[in-house]
């Protein structure tokens, strides 16, 4: 049950959303081509951030200050109105900000911060072609040549690269392993870098390359310590990890609903079998949903990277299972196009999501290894001949 | 019962792989999604191998090099409607399974008018309408039905099942592969990721469970012409194996090519994407199981477990 002020916050948020048509922006966003898409979503972005609804979870100095419980009505109640998500700007509002509010010089904030609240997005280069769930022994170069450094490298899987401005970026400084990688702030639009978009199964064009030829960046685009970017990477993303998954296991509540209208779609003697299944479904959410608060509050004296793994390898099993569920239930419906009751969970069409939610297992550590971290770090088995 | 295969159909089927990759092989099928050219020449090729002397309605001979060329077509994600065009009603009118609820046909462009049927054995006139409008399944489109006089034959519908399991067995075949090719040149943590014994282990239960899948095939192609009920069962149970099989085998090998299994450069993203339409055309794994259940009831089934009259019929 929500205490007197989450329901006040919720009806808040409710009324928000009807004047503001949040479905619609949602529509039209779905109906628009890459660009179109990105230029709306910008749009959408400043006017949540005017509310006070865009970055809920970051200081109150810097505009957020919001209690968990308040985030989490927010995030809630956008998503039960059908408000559009951030993709573009989620690297921006997460784990660029929890890099530079936890590691970032006081000038790096003063910059980054205010630019990320007015719409500048985002994008995250560590994944190499060679280097992969094996991060440590990424290749890219970053050479100190007095008061700047120069840039070499290939970067790769870098999702939504070519709608954003800024890049996080993983470099060489020092030897091999951990130990001698550093941690920068790339603008994206320097001479040298390239961005190509990477075709993808689905169809989509969701990641990209990115070259780095030559390029020249300042001294003070370092983020932390030279040789230290192994750890600040680690403990931002750790953080991020966490706070994302808060707004993901409201997404999964909104998930379960879309799957109850496929069950309820169904013909009367296929819906005992149906309701079973949707009953699994809705314990798993509620435990993914605990899962997610525990986490998050043994996080609060400091991010424990190991626990968010766990919360990741829930989350992409989950979701896989439930999209493979969707377009079943839906059946044939669930492949036409947009027009059809396929639902309109997270594409807006069953087949895509399904497909989509693939990557899951693999973005941001893939299960394999988030496996070992689970049981080396937490359950303190020896470490395999993995590194 | 017979599943070995004999070497002539062995060696059309080599010859057919040749050509395709000779062609362009999965490049056809990349090509395909934006230039309408690449699907005409697949055709070629495969009119140049004797596609359309074959006739599978002949007899298990021609069966079974029909069946040879699905499955070495769905190895190269061949963007045309092999089975369908086998199974032509009439020159230029290929035949395919549809729900009459929601009739869609994949590489439903390869003709202007089609054959349809339902399971049930109900029969159309199909006329193509408009894509599916998805990217998932570039080639499906959704058909118009007019209903035909008589009803699709036993055979036809049989064939049609099991061809559709060729086609997802090469699908798989080709998957496998390319995960072992990966994992043996990929190299993080300082080895190849095929050094790791999960990896090994994930890939031995993926060949196991095509090996079955291949035997199975050539179980139901066998009976598609020996037994003579009426009952789809053995061409329900190779579809629902293939469904249940395959795309386990192209969701392991997508998770072991790691980000490169979702980019188009990759084969293997090309193969998932262009499996999906044989995955779920004209029934989903739902769909399968639960016809194939009505027909154990209705007919049972021959196979070491099987009803007697007694027991059987519900």
């Amino acid at each position: 049950m929500s205490l007197p002020e989450q329901a006040d916050l919720a009806g808040e948020v409710q009324a928000w959303c009807r004047s503001q048509d949040a479905a619609g922006w949602r529509d039209r966003m779905t109906a628009s081509d890459p660009a179109e898409r990105a230029e709306l979503q910008r749009a959408w972005f400043l006017r949540l951030a005017e509310q006070g609804y865009a970055f809920p979870h970051w200081p109150a100095a810097w505009g957020g200050g919001r209690s968990r419980a308040d985030q989490l009505t927010i995030a809630r109640e956008l998503i039960r109105a059908g408000a559009p998500r951030l993709d573009l700007h989620f690297v921006a509002l997460y784990h660029a900000a929890a890099t530079l509010i936890t590691a970032g010089s006081d000038e790096q904030q003063a910059e980054y911060l205010p630019a990320i609240r007015l719409g500048q997005r985002w994008c995250q280069a560590f994944s190499e072609p060679g280097a992969g769930s094996d991060l440590a022994s990424l290749r890219t170069r970053a050479e100190r040549r007095g008061d700047h450094y120069v840039l070499n490298g290939h970067k790769t899987w870098s999702s939504g690269a070519t709608q954003a401005q800024m890049c996080l970026l993983l470099a060489r400084t020092g030897g091999p392993g951990r130990a001698g990688i550093s941690y920068f702030l790339l603008d994206l639009s320097a001479p040298g870098v390239s961005v190509r978009p990477i075709r993808n199964a689905s169809g989509h064009q969701e990641f990209a390359d990115i070259f780095l030829t030559d390029v020249v960046i300042p001294v003070t685009a370092l983020v932390g310590a030279e040789n230290e970017g192994w750890r600040t990477a680690n403990a931002t993303l750790g953080e991020e990890r966490g706070l994302t998954m808060l707004e993901r296991s409201e997404e999964m509540v909104a998930g379960l609903r879309y799957l109850t209208r496929e069950v309820a779609a169904l013909p009367p003697g296929e819906r005992a079998a149906a309701v079973e299944t949707l009953g699994g479904y809705a314990e798993r959410v509620e435990s993914f949903r605990l899962l997610v608060a525990r986490v998050l509050d043994a996080s609060i004296d400091g991010t424990d990277t190991a626990a968010a793994s766990i919360l990741k390898l829930v989350y992409s099993e989950l979701l896989q299972d439930m999209s493979k569920e969707g377009l079943a239930m839906a059946g044939l419906a669930g492949h036409e196009g947009k027009h059809g009751r396929s639902g309109a969970w997270q594409t807006g069409h069953w087949f895509d999501d399904y497909l989509s939610s693939w990557e899951w297992t693999i973005g941001g550590g893939a299960n394999d290894v988030l496996r070992n971290v689970v049981g080396e770090r937490i359950l303190g088995l020896p470490r395999g001949g993995s590194r | 019962m017979r599943i070995e295969l004999p070497e002539a159909a062995l060696d059309f089927g080599r010859v057919a792989d040749s050509a395709l990759r000779g062609a362009g092989g999965i490049d056809l099928a990349r090509d395909a999604e934006s230039d309408p050219r690449a699907a005409a020449k697949a055709e070629e090729c495969l009119a140049s191998i004797g596609l359309y002397d074959i006739d599978p309605r002949d007899g298990l001979d021609d069966a079974v090099a029909a069946a040879e060329l699905c499955r070495v077509g769905g190895s190269h994600a061949v963007p045309f409607p092999l089975a369908g065009i086998l199974l032509r009603t009439s020159p230029g009118t290929p035949f395919a399974l549809v729900d009459a609820q929601h009739p869609v046909i994949d590489h439903a462009l390869a003709a202007g008018t089609w054959t349809a049927a339902t399971l049930a054995g109900d029969l159309f006139d199909a006329e193509p309408v408009t894509a599916v409008d998805s990217k998932i399944a570039p080639f499906a489109m959704t058909a118009k039905l007019r209903p035909l006089a008589g009803t699709a034959t036993v055979l036809d519908r049989r064939l049609s099942l099991v061809l559709g399991a060729y086609h997802l067995l090469g699908i798989g075949q080709r998957a496998l592969k390319l995960a072992i090719g990966h994992t043996k040149v990929r190299k993080q943590f300082g080895q190849p990721l095929s050094d790791f014994q999960m990896i090994r282990h994930s890939l031995a239960d993926q060949s196991v469970g095509l090996e079955g899948l291949d035997l199975l095939c050539r179980f139901s192609l066998w009976s598609t012409f020996t037994d003579s009920s009426p009952s789809l069962v053995d061409a329900l149970s190779v579809r629902l194996e293939a469904q249940r099989v395959v795309k386990h085998t192209l969701r392991v090998a997508q998770q072991l090519h790691g980000a490169s299994g979702f980019a188009d450069e990759y084969d293997i993203s090309i193969l998932v994407r262009h499996a999906q339409p044989g995955l779920r055309l004209p029934t989903d794994r739902g769909t399968t199981l639960a016809l194939l259940r009505t027909a154990i009831e209705e007919y049972g089934f021959a196979g070491p477990f099987s009803l007697t009259e007694e027991q059987g019929a519900g």
